[in-house]
């Protein structure tokens, strides 16, 4: 039984071959001499059984290179062919609307689309190949020389090579070309594609380099060494790892985006200012996003070195106290940790840095090892997805940002509570230190509720003290109106505190109404109420001793509101 | 033989854990001991569902890097339900990447993270075939079916499960 497919090859190449047939009879009996074949041959209909056989050789030609060089393909490398191939097709087909030679520029469009099938059959192939020697299907016993051996002698490994070859060479060729003013701008066109396709094909080679060298002599022989000498241990689990094989492969895949950006620059520049031809717009898309490509790479790996030079210094190496109150399981790879003390006490030999285990700010413990590869991919703690490395008032504002509004429900029911009971001091939610603002009162307090709000009444100023809370959230210092007036704080006085929630809005000539008092503490001279700074904010009021200090800015109380009659 | 990896020792490790106690309604294990990369696992529908007595084959492909990339479920045969893709592929937040999510529809404590596990995987799919989750629909035709004609749905999927069991 014939495959499907090859049944419609089959049908397409006999209709092809009998139009042919039919053609040239015809004309042959319609013409006296070769050059009135030749008009005949090249004229409506005829024509295009003409171009269609002619590309049929083409498919044929590549159908056969494809049978001798791959055999059949596999699944996989079908359903890449046919998920890429058209879209490149697709966006070649735009060069041929230029009106110069068309037979040689349907020519060069097919050897691209032609090139193009074979890469990304190429890619697939070498992958599987790779694959099957990394993972050892055959279960054989690997030497160094076995490996290189097995890259050496396969097929597809050379192919990669004389493929990156080729593609250059034509690329080279066309571009040449142009410049020696021999051959159309199109052919620019053409061999920036074969251009674009060697860069590719190189940056596969690169990382398949990188794979071997990784398997020829961080996976084999070490191991051997290894495990001749310690089989009593259990220390089948120190892995033989190339570390800075992330950076490599990083570095590769900058070189080959940037290499990628030149090329679309310098075909730019070429198409621009050294032909008439204007900006070709279809090419935009793809320099922009090789540019941003790259920056984003270059990025990645900055991100990248910070974060495990960071890891080294200023994560802390968990000792035995902390891996005794955890179950010493490093959620990662599931397998115990080992405080450093404990493993040379145990073993004898110092802990190798990979297996060392690592208290993340939030508390969770992992191996750096675990940790370094996870966070490669992530910026937080598989845990509890806390930032790993992020300053810690940034991390709040972010909180903040994203709970807004539960704050403020918090904070009314909170003020419903509070209403009926003298509790002891009690302050907003969430974070005390950063989401509350300071506020200054230069009086001491004393007494009942009302002798609180006459006093604050009486009181010359408030104070915003953004002097003491550095880290204060910006946005309710944004709040805070320019029109205030500042007065000068009393020397001598004490001072109070309100804590403003980052997101109340103090309008201008705002005011502040203490609510309940909530403990007097006479010892201490502090007075710790509410207030609220419209119907649904309001603040913990505290009043404490404090340094004056000049550079504050010094709001007065020109209103207070009762509380349940904000219009007051 | 060459040292395992991270990943195949992991899920030497999970499958260990699972032989030992399997959670009710999942049976889960590699296809061959040889390649950990691959699993076949049972899943029985849940009580008080349309998928009640069903038993739903489904297999577990894992990535190399495992358990810092999500493994992929598929059923096979493909189920019919709002979040399962035609092609029987499992669509639910714990088996995304973790990051940014481009449609902003999963919080990132939703996803992917090593903390997470096979049983985890497995229950949540059981809890996904009980509670179907129609704000990211994969099928959109078992979508419509889920919302705007139930009994058909469920007489769909019960006929699916008799069809399964070979009734």
């Amino acid at each position: 039984m014939i495959p499907k497919g090859m049944q419609y090859l089959l049908g397409y190449t006999i209709i092809s071959m009998a139009s042919l047939a039919w053609a040239s009879y015809d004309s042959l009996t319609k013409a006296v001499n070769f050059e009135v074949f030749l008009m005949e041959m090249t004229d409506g209909v005829k024509l295009g059984i003409l171009i269609n056989s002619v590309a049929l050789n083409f498919v044929m030609v590549g159908k056969i290179l494809q049978l001798s060089l791959f055999g059949e393909l596999r699944l996989l490398e079908a359903d890449h062919l046919m998920e890429k191939l058209p879209f490149y097709a697709g966006n070649l087909l735009f060069n041929l609307a230029t009106t110069d030679n068309f037979l040689l520029n349907s020519f060069l469009l097919v050897t691209a689309v032609g090139f193009k099938a074979f890469h990304i059959i190429l890619i697939d192939r070498a992958d599987y190949v790779n694959l099957r020697i990394a993972n050892n299907s055959n279960n054989e016993t690997y030497t160094r020389a076995i490996i290189i051996k097995k890259y050496v002698f396969n097929l597809y490994f050379w192919l990669v090579f004389f493929f990156i070859f080729l593609d250059f060479s034509i690329a080279k060729l066309l571009v040449y070309d142009v410049f020696q003013g021999i051959n159309s701008v199109v052919c620019l066109l053409f061999g920036f594609e074969f251009a674009i396709q060697g860069v590719e094909a190189l940056t596969y080679c690169a990382k398949m380099f990188i794979n071997i060298y990784e398997l020829a002599v961080y996976r084999i022989n070490e191991h051997h060494d290894n495990s001749e000498d310690d089989d009593d241990f259990l220390d089948e689990d120190i892995d033989i790892i190339w570390e800075t094989k992330a950076f490599y492969s990083k570095g590769i895949d900058i070189a080959s985006s940037s290499l990628m950006a030149v090329s679309y620059l310098a075909f730019i520049y070429l198409l621009t200012f050294h032909s008439v031809l204007s900006l070709p717009i279809s090419m935009l898309q793809g320099t922009y996003s090789s540019l941003k490509q790259t920056y984003t790479e270059v990025r990645q790996l900055f991100a990248f070195i910070e974060s495990s030079k960071r890891l080294d210094n200023q994560l802390r190496t968990a000792t035995k106290e902390d891996l005794e109150a955890t179950d010493n399981l490093c959620i990662i790879c599931r397998e115990d940790m080992n405080s450093v003390e404990d493993y040379e006490t145990n073993f004898k030999k110092s802990l190798p840095a990979r297996r060392r285990p690592k208290a993340l700010p939030c508390g969770h413990i992992l191996h750096m090892g675990c940790l370094k590869e996870w966070l490669e991919r992530s910026d937080s703690c598989p845990l509890c997805r806390k930032k790993v490395f992020d300053p810690p008032d940034q991390n709040i504002q972010r909180e903040e940002a994203n709970h807004p509004q539960e704050q403020n429900q918090e904070e009314a029911q909170q003020h419903q509570l509070e209403e009926n009971e003298n509790q002891a001091q009690r302050e907003i939610p969430a974070n005390p230190e950063d989401n509350q603002e300071e506020i200054e009162d230069q009086q001491q307090s004393e007494g009942s509720e009302s002798q609180t709000k006459s006093d604050v009444k009486e009181s010359s100023s408030l104070q915003i003290d953004n002097s003491s809370g550095a880290d204060v959230v910006e946005g309710s210092s944004n709040n805070i109106p320019d029109s205030s007036v500042a007065t000068p704080s009393n020397p001598s006085g004490e001072r109070q505190t309100i804590k403003l929630p980052p997101n109340s809005l103090l309008p201008p000539g705002w005011a502040v109404l203490p609510l309940k008092r909530t403990t007097f503490i006479e010892s201490g001279g502090r007075v710790d109420y509410y207030v609220s700074f419209s119907r649904f904010q309001k603040g913990a009021l505290k009043i404490r001793q404090v340094e004056p200090i000049n550079n504050r800015i010094i709001y007065p109380f020109t209103q207070v509101k009762q509380d349940g009659e904000p219009e007051e | 033989m060459a040292p395992r990896s991270t990943a195949q020792k992991r899920l030497l490790k999970e499958y260990q854990q699972l032989a030992r106690d399997a959670p009710p309604g999942i049976v889960a294990g590699p296809v061959s001991e040889d390649d950990l990369f691959k699993w076949e696992c049972l899943l029985e529908g849940p009580p008080d569902t349309p998928y009640e007595n069903g038993v739903f084959p489904a297999t577990l492909s894992f990535p190399k890097d495992y358990p810092l990339s999500p493994p992929s479920l598929k059923f096979d045969p493909p189920l019919l339900h709002p979040n399962i893709y035609a092609d029987g592929t499992v669509c639910i937040s714990i088996l995304h990447p973790s990051g940014e999510d481009p449609n902003q529809y999963e919080r990132p404590e939703e996803r992917w993270s090593p903390v997470q596990s096979i049983e985890k995987i497995l229950l949540s799919v059981m809890s996904m075939l009980a509670e179907p989750n129609p704000e990211s629909g994969a099928n959109i035709d078992a979508c419509k079916l889920w919302r705007d004609n139930r009994a058909e749905y469920n007489s769909q999927i019960k006929k699916h499960v008799r069809e399964s069991l070979g009734l």
